[in-house]
C-alpha cells in the first residue's frame, strides 16, 4: 500500500468509526427516551406493543425497516452480485407485497388483538380458540424458525462492522488482543479474531437498546435506520453509476461477463530471501487469450516463509473478463500489483450453468455454481412470486405491528407508504449491485460483503471517503432495525406465553427482571450459535422466514376468518407446515452436502409446506372439538357461531 | 387484493417466461432505457401499476371501521 493510499484508508476508517459512533449515541438516546416512556403505563402492553398507538410514521416505518432486513442489505446485494439480473425476476413478488401482506390481515388482527387483549401472536391463537396447547406449539414454533432469522443478522451486522472498522488502528490493536485471547479455546478460537469481536460489540449494543428501551425504543430506531437506509441507497445509485459510465455502459460489460471458475493454483515467486505475505483478494494477471484476459484471485491468505518460492494448492477464482469490457478491465488492472508472484498449474472447475456463456447475467435463469438448471428455473420463479408476499402475510414480527398500528387511516397511509419506499429500495439495489460486478470484480471470494465493499470503494474513488460511513450505516440500520425486532419478539413470547402463563401472580418488578433478562439471553444465544456462520445470509433468512410463513400462514388467517375453526385443526396445520419445511432443508442438507432447500419439482418448499398445512387443517378440522361457542360469538358474533356448527 | 396479486403474477411470470429465459441468446442484449429489456416491460412496469393500483385500493375503496376498545385491564 503506497503511503497515499495508506492515508485514504485511514481518513475513511477513522470517518467510519465517528459516524458508527455518532449512530450509536443517537440509538441510545432514543431508547433511553423510550425507557422513560414506560412510567406509569402498563408495562407489557408499552414494553412489547408501545401501547398499541402508532400513528402513519411510526407504523410505516418499523413495517418497513423491520422487513428490510440484513437480508435486504447483505444477502440480496450478495446475490445480485453472483448471479446478476435474474434476481429482478426472483423478488418479483415484492411488487405487490404491501398489499397483500399488510391488506389481507391486518385490519382483522388488529382487531381480534384488541378484543382479546393479546400482545403475542401465541397469546393471540391461544385467547381466539380458547385452547393452551394452540398457544404452547405457536410458542415452540415462532422462537425455533425466528432464532434462524435471528442467526443470519447477527452475522451480516458483525460483517458490516468488519468492513466498517477494517482500517482503524485502535480496532486492529483490539483484533490482536482478541485473538491471542480466544486462539487456544475450542469452537470460539476457529471463529475468525475480527468478526469475533465485530460480532460481540454488536450483539452487545442491540441487546442492550433493545433490552432497555422496549417496543417503543425499537419504533424510533427504525424510523432513524428507515431514512439512513432510503438515503444510503439514493447516494450509493448516484455513485455508481457515475463511476460505471452510465446505466446503458454497465449493462453491456455484464452481458459479456462470464462466471468465475473455482478451484487452486501452485504459486511460484521469483526471489526468496525474504518472507512474503500475500492478502485474501490478491490478484495475480495471466497470460491473455484470444478474447478475455484471465486474472486470478486468492481466496484466502498466502504466507510465504523465508527461501520458499513455491505454494502450492492456494483456493482462487480465475476472472476471464472480456477484452471489450474497459471498465471491468481497468477496475482489475488498478489492483494488480506487481509481488514477483506468478500463479501456475491452475486447476479451476466453471460453474454447472453459465460457464463460459456470455449472456448469462442479463437473463434467467442466471448463472449457478452447483446446478445444470440455473440459479431461477420457471417453476422456482413461480414459488418466490408465492413466497414473498404469503410468506409476509404471515411473518409474527410484521403481525406484531400490525398489532399496533391505532385505526384505519394510519394503516392505509402506512400501505402506499411502505409500497413506495420498498420500490425506492430494491429497484436501485438491483441496478447498484449489476454496477457493482463491473466496478468491483472478483468478490464472489466473499459476497456476502459486497455491500460494504462497494460504499468504501465508491466513496474512496469519489473523494469522498468520510461518506462510507454514512452509507454503511444503511445496512447496519437495517440489520439492527430488525435484530431489534425479532429479540424483542422471542422474548415477548417466552415471557408472556410462558413465564406469565406459569406465573400468573408474578408483579410488575418481576415480569421487568424476567423480560430484561430473556432478551440478554436470546441475543447471547444467538451470538454464541453465530461463532461459525454458514456461508450465505439469504439461505439462513429463507429457511427462516418460510419457516414461519409455513407455520403461520394458514392457522392465522382460518384463526381470523373462519369460526369453524378448531383448536386441534391449528395445532395440526402449524406443526404440519413447520415440519414439511424443515424436512425438505433436511432432504436438502442430505442431497446437497449444506444447507439449502430441496426444491421438488423446482418448487420451493413453503409452497410444499403450506399446501400440506391447509390439507391437514381440512381433515382435522372434521370430528374434532369445536372451540367454545362463546368466544365464536365474541369473534365472529352470532353469525359465526350458524357457521361453526355448520 | 388476491386478484391484484394474480393478475401482476400473470404478467410477470408469462412474460418473463419467454422474454427473460430467451435474452440469454440475444447479442447483443436487447436494451431499454440502459436496462435489459425483459426488466423494463415484465418487471418495472407492472411495479409501477401495482403501486398506482395499491394507492387507488387504499385511498378510494379500503373502508374505515371504529376500532374495538381495549379490555379493561389494559
Amino acid at each position: 500500500m503506497t503511503d497515499a493510499e495508506f492515508m485514504l484508508a485511514s481518513t475513511a476508517g477513522n470517518a467510519a468509526l465517528i459516524s458508527f459512533a455518532l449512530y450509536m449515541v443517537v440509538v441510545f438516546v432514543l431508547a433511553g427516551l423510550a425507557n422513560r416512556e414506560q412510567s406509569g403505563k402498563s408495562f407489557l402492553n408499552e414494553y412489547f406493543l408501545g401501547s398499541r398507538n402508532l400513528g402513519i410514521w411510526a407504523f410505516a416505518f418499523t413495517y418497513a425497516a423491520t422487513s428490510a432486513s440484513g437480508g435486504s442489505f447483505m444477502g440480496f446485494p450478495s446475490l445480485i452480485y453472483t448471479h446478476g439480473w435474474v434476481m429482478a425476476l426472483w423478488i418479483a413478488g415484492y411488487i405487490i407485497v404491501p398489499l397483500v401482506a399488510i391488506g389481507l390481515i391486518a385490519k382483522r388482527l388488529n382487531q381480534v388483538a384488541r378484543k382479546s387483549g393479546s400482545i403475542t401472536v401465541p397469546e393471540l391463537l391461544r385467547k381466539r380458540l380458547g385452547s393452551d396447547t394452540v398457544g404452547a406449539v405457536a410458542t415452540v414454533l415462532l422462537v425455533f424458525f425466528q432464532f434462524f432469522f435471528l442467526l443470519a443478522q447477527f452475522k451480516a451486522g458483525a460483517k458490516i462492522m468488519t468492513t466498517l472498522l477494517g482500517d482503524v488502528e485502535v480496532y486492529q490493536t483490539a483484533v490482536a488482543m482478541v485473538c491471542r485471547f480466544t486462539a487456544p479455546i475450542p469452537w470460539v478460537g476457529a471463529a475468525e479474531a475480527d468478526y469475533l469481536l465485530c460480532l460481540l460489540v454488536f450483539a452487545a449494543s442491540v441487546v442492550a437498546y433493545t433490552a432497555w428501551g422496549g417496543f417503543r425504543a425499537v419504533v424510533w430506531t427504525d424510523m432513524m435506520q428507515g431514512v439512513i437506509m432510503g438515503l444510503g441507497v439514493v447516494i450509493l445509485l448516484g455513485l455508481a453509476l457515475t463511476q460505471v459510465g452510465g446505466l446503458s455502459n454497465a449493462t453491456q460489460e455484464l452481458s459479456r461477463q462470464v462466471p468465475p471458475r473455482d478451484g487452486n493454483a501452485t504459486l511460484v515467486r521469483t526471489e526468496s530471501a525474504s518472507s512474503l505475505v500475500l492478502a485474501k483478494g490478491t490478484w495475480l494477471e495471466m497470460p491473455p487469450e484470444e478474447k478475455r484476459q484471465p486474472f486470478v484471485r486468492l481466496k484466502e491468505a498466502v504466507e510465504f516463509s523465508e527461501g520458499q518460492t513455491e505454494f502450492a494448492g492456494v483456493p482462487v477464482i480465475e476472472v476471464r473478463t472480456s477484452l471489450e469490457n474497459a471498465t471491468e478491465l481497468k477496475s482489475i488492472r488498478a489492483q494488480v500489483k506487481d509481488v514477483g508472484v506468478s500463479a501456475q498449474s491452475v486447476d479451476v472447475e466453471g460453474y454447472q450453468y453459465g460457464d463460459d456463456k456470455p449472456g448469462v447475467y442479463v437473463s434467467a435463469p442466471g448463472p449457478k455454481s452447483s446446478s445444470g438448471m440455473g440459479f431461477l428455473p420457471i417453476m422456482l420463479a413461480v414459488s418466490f412470486f408465492c413466497f414473498w408476499p404469503f410468506a409476509g402475510a404471515a411473518q409474527p414480527s410484521y403481525m406484531a405491528r400490525q398489532m399496533a398500528f391505532k385505526d384505519i387511516p394510519t394503516l392505509r397511509h402506512s400501505i402506499i407508504f411502505v409500497a413506495l419506499y420498498f420500490s425506492l429500495i430494491y429497484f436501485p439495489l438491483i441496478i447498484i449491485f449489476t454496477c457493482g460486478r463491473v466496478l468491483l470484480p472478483g468478490w464472489e471470494i466473499d459476497a456476502d460483503r459486497v455491500m460494504p465493499e462497494m460504499a468504501t470503494f465508491l466513496t474512496s474513488t469519489a473523494g469522498v471517503p468520510w461518506l462510507a460511513g454514512l452509507l454503511v450505516a444503511a445496512p447496519f440500520a437495517a440489520v439492527m432495525s430488525s435484530v431489534d425486532s425479532f429479540l424483542l419478539l422471542v422474548s415477548g413470547s417466552v415471557v408472556r406465553d410462558v413465564y406469565q402463563r406459569k406465573n400468573p401472580k408474578a408483579s410488575e418488578a418481576q415480569m421487568k427482571k424476567v423480560t430484561y433478562w430473556t432478551t440478554v439471553g436470546v441475543g447471547a444465544l444467538a451470538m454464541f450459535a453465530m461463532l461459525n456462520p454458514p456461508q450465505f445470509l439469504q439461505d439462513l433468512i429463507v429457511f427462516g422466514s418460510g419457516g414461519l410463513g409455513a407455520s403461520f400462514l394458514m392457522p392465522v388467517i382460518l384463526t381470523l376468518y373462519w369460526p369453524g375453526l378448531t383448536p386441534r385443526a391449528t395445532v395440526a396445520g402449524m406443526l404440519s407446515g413447520g415440519g414439511t419445511m424443515a424436512v425438505f432443508y433436511l432432504i436438502g442438507y442430505l442431497v446437497h452436502d449444506k444447507f439449502s432447500a430441496y426444491e421438488l419439482l423446482s418448487l420451493h418448499p413453503f409452497i410444499w409446506s403450506v399446501l400440506v398445512s391447509a390439507l391437514v387443517m381440512l381433515v382435522a378440522s372434521k370430528g374434532s372439538r369445536l372451540t367454545d361457542p362463546k368466544l365464536v360469538e365474541k369473534y365472529f358474533g352470532n353469525v359465526g357461531n350458524e357457521e361453526g356448527k355448520a | 387484493m388476491i386478484v391484484a396479486w394474480a393478475v401482476t403474477g400473470l404478467w410477470v411470470l408469462g412474460y418473463n417466461s419467454q422474454a427473460a429465459y430467451a435474452a440469454e441468446a440475444e447479442t447483443p442484449i436487447r436494451m431499454l432505457f440502459g436496462l435489459p429489456r425483459w426488466t423494463v416491460i415484465g418487471w418495472l412496469l407492472p411495479l409501477l401499476v401495482a403501486n398506482a393500483f395499491t394507492i387507488w385500493f387504499c385511498l378510494r375503496f379500503m373502508r374505515d371501521e371504529p376500532m374495538e376498545d381495549l379490555p379493561e385491564d389494559e
